[in-house]
């Protein structure tokens, strides 16, 4: 593929003391994709988005979003950049002491130009694509894992991204909401033209929600390509990963844990 | 305007509305106690009308502001940081910085402005407390009626004393707002760690603010001799 990648992580190496965690991570993200990064639990998948989003820095190589180098910006560039990034958290983020209609609010209020009733207008027309209309007076606590989920990725969409970054969507939700998420990914992707880049271990997920994917495994990313390439993929890590088998090259414990996963 | 202001109002209102119950009743009791204990010794040389100079001069000077920022430090330093460290391990303050927003802006500053002001005013009404507490007992023990009580207060109360009074209280409640939210904002650990850091809030609050009265008192008694 020859054009410009929307993120490119270049030889990334990130350690945390002696722990290493990424070990020279190459990663392209291209406009439109819908790029699945698979590995194991605290593999540094997670690690990844939070480079991308420019909170944890590499310890050596370059995060660059067109052309800019995340660590290099300056922090009101950093945050005019994050202002293009959503991101939906594994257990949603929400902020506890306020309320649905607030949360969503909330970076359109700290950072963007609109009037009270744009803001109103874009919080009902979100909640309704994620089809939460009627719970902006609610409390997160008030609300499902599932449901809280949906309103995450409702607040990512408020500052309209050309990325969203998904944290574990479908981690702890029962398999149909698993796939209302699933298919929420898809259409978003498809009906408002943004990127988005999903971690995820559940392998059912991932081969639905995915154009490309990822497979990151002791600090690197060792395959990458088609959902169909890694269905078959000949390399056994990526195998073993895919078909859930315990024979195989993959121990109980990768070897790079990362904690902050 | 650097932070919403309705966060400002919201900080204050705990801040300083709600503590003013707690800061009244440990003022008054205290106020009470000390003229008690001190009119008893000093009733034996015949000096018990020194007892309201004592009292104020003791509170707008020294015991105001410090039980204030002890107070403050154990109600609204450990909420600080409960409140700010919950936040931490449930990843809504990354939530905040990943969207744009300054953290330090949106959840740190209304609650530094909102202590360092309150304090002051708080420590106000802790004097107030005390010496209405000790005239109650002055009154009630020693004789003094409150007329002559009040005018001796007044009288021994200099503007330089209200003026160390209130800007040590501002600078206890800045120390501690800024213990708090550091705490909370550097938790890791899960519930556990909120746990601990807001004990560890607390004690460090606490002797900080002992720690910079006392040092405070020897610089202002070296200067002014």
């Amino acid at each position: 593929m020859s054009e410009t990648a929307l993120v490119h992580l270049e030889n990334v190496v990130l350690r945390f003391g002696d722990k290493t965690v990424l070990d020279g991570v190459e990663l392209k993200v291209f406009s439109g994709d819908r790029l699945v990064i698979l590995g194991q639990s605290g593999g540094g998948k997670s690690t990844m988005l939070r480079l991308i989003l420019g909170i944890l820095k590499p310890t050596s190589g370059r995060v660059l979003y067109r052309h800019l180098e995340v660590q290099k910006l300056s922090r009101s560039r950093l945050n005019t950049l994050r202002s293009r990034i959503g991101m939906v958290y594994q257990y949603s983020a929400l902020i506890s002491s306020m309320t649905v209609r607030e949360n969503l609010a909330l970076p359109l209020e700290e950072l963007g130009h609109k009037s009270r009733q744009q803001i109103d207008e874009l919080i009902k027309a979100n909640l309704d694509i994620v089809g939460m209309s009627g719970t902006e007076e609610k409390l997160p606590s008030e609300l499902s894992g599932g449901m809280r989920k949906r309103v995450s990725l409702a607040r990512a969409l408020m500052m309209q991204p050309e990325l969203i970054l998904f944290d574990e969507p479908s981690a702890g939700l029962d398999p149909v909401m698993s796939s209302v998420i699933d298919e929420l990914i898809i259409s978003l992707t498809k009906n408002t033209n943004t990127t988005s880049v999903i971690v995820t271990h559940e392998m059912e997920s991932a081969f639905k929600i995915a154009t490309r994917m990822d497979m990151l495994y002791q600090g690197k990313i060792i395959q990458d390509g088609s959902p169909d390439q890694l269905r078959v993929s000949s390399n056994p890590v990526v195998h073993q990963f895919v078909t859930g088998t315990t024979e195989g090259p993959i121990t109980e414990t990768p070897p790079h844990a990362d904690t902050s996963e | 305007m650097p932070f919403r202001l309705s966060m400002l109002f919201a900080q204050t209102d705990r801040t300083g509305v709600g503590s003013i119950p707690l800061v009244l009743m440990v003022s008054f009791f205290l106020g009470l106690t000390m003229a008690l204990l001190t009119g008893y010794q000093l009733e034996k040389f015949g000096t018990e009308r020194l007892v309201p100079t004592l009292i104020s001069i003791a509170f707008t000077r020294e015991l105001g502001p410090l039980l204030t920022g002890i107070v403050l430090a154990a109600r609204i330093g450990a909420a600080y940081t409960a409140e700010l460290g919950t936040m931490q391990v449930s990843e809504e303050i990354e939530a905040i910085e990943a969207m744009g927003i300054g953290p330090l802006r949106f959840l740190v500053a209304p609650r530094l402005v909102a202590i360092a002001c309150l304090t002051p005013c708080l420590s106000v009404l802790s004097c107030i407390a005390a010496i209405i507490g000790s005239a109650l007992i002055s009154w009630a023990l020693l004789n003094i009626v409150p007329d002559a009580y009040f005018d001796a207060v007044l009288t021994s109360l200099i503007i330089s004393d209200i003026v160390i009074g209130l800007f040590k209280a501002m600078f206890f409640g800045l120390l501690i707002g800024l213990i708090a939210c550091y705490q909370g904002l550097t938790v890791t650990g899960g519930a556990e760690g909120v746990g601990k850091a807001t004990t560890d809030s607390v004690v460090i609050s606490i002797t900080t603010v002992i720690g910079f009265d006392t040092l405070f008192n020897i610089m202002v008694t070296r200067v002014t001799g």
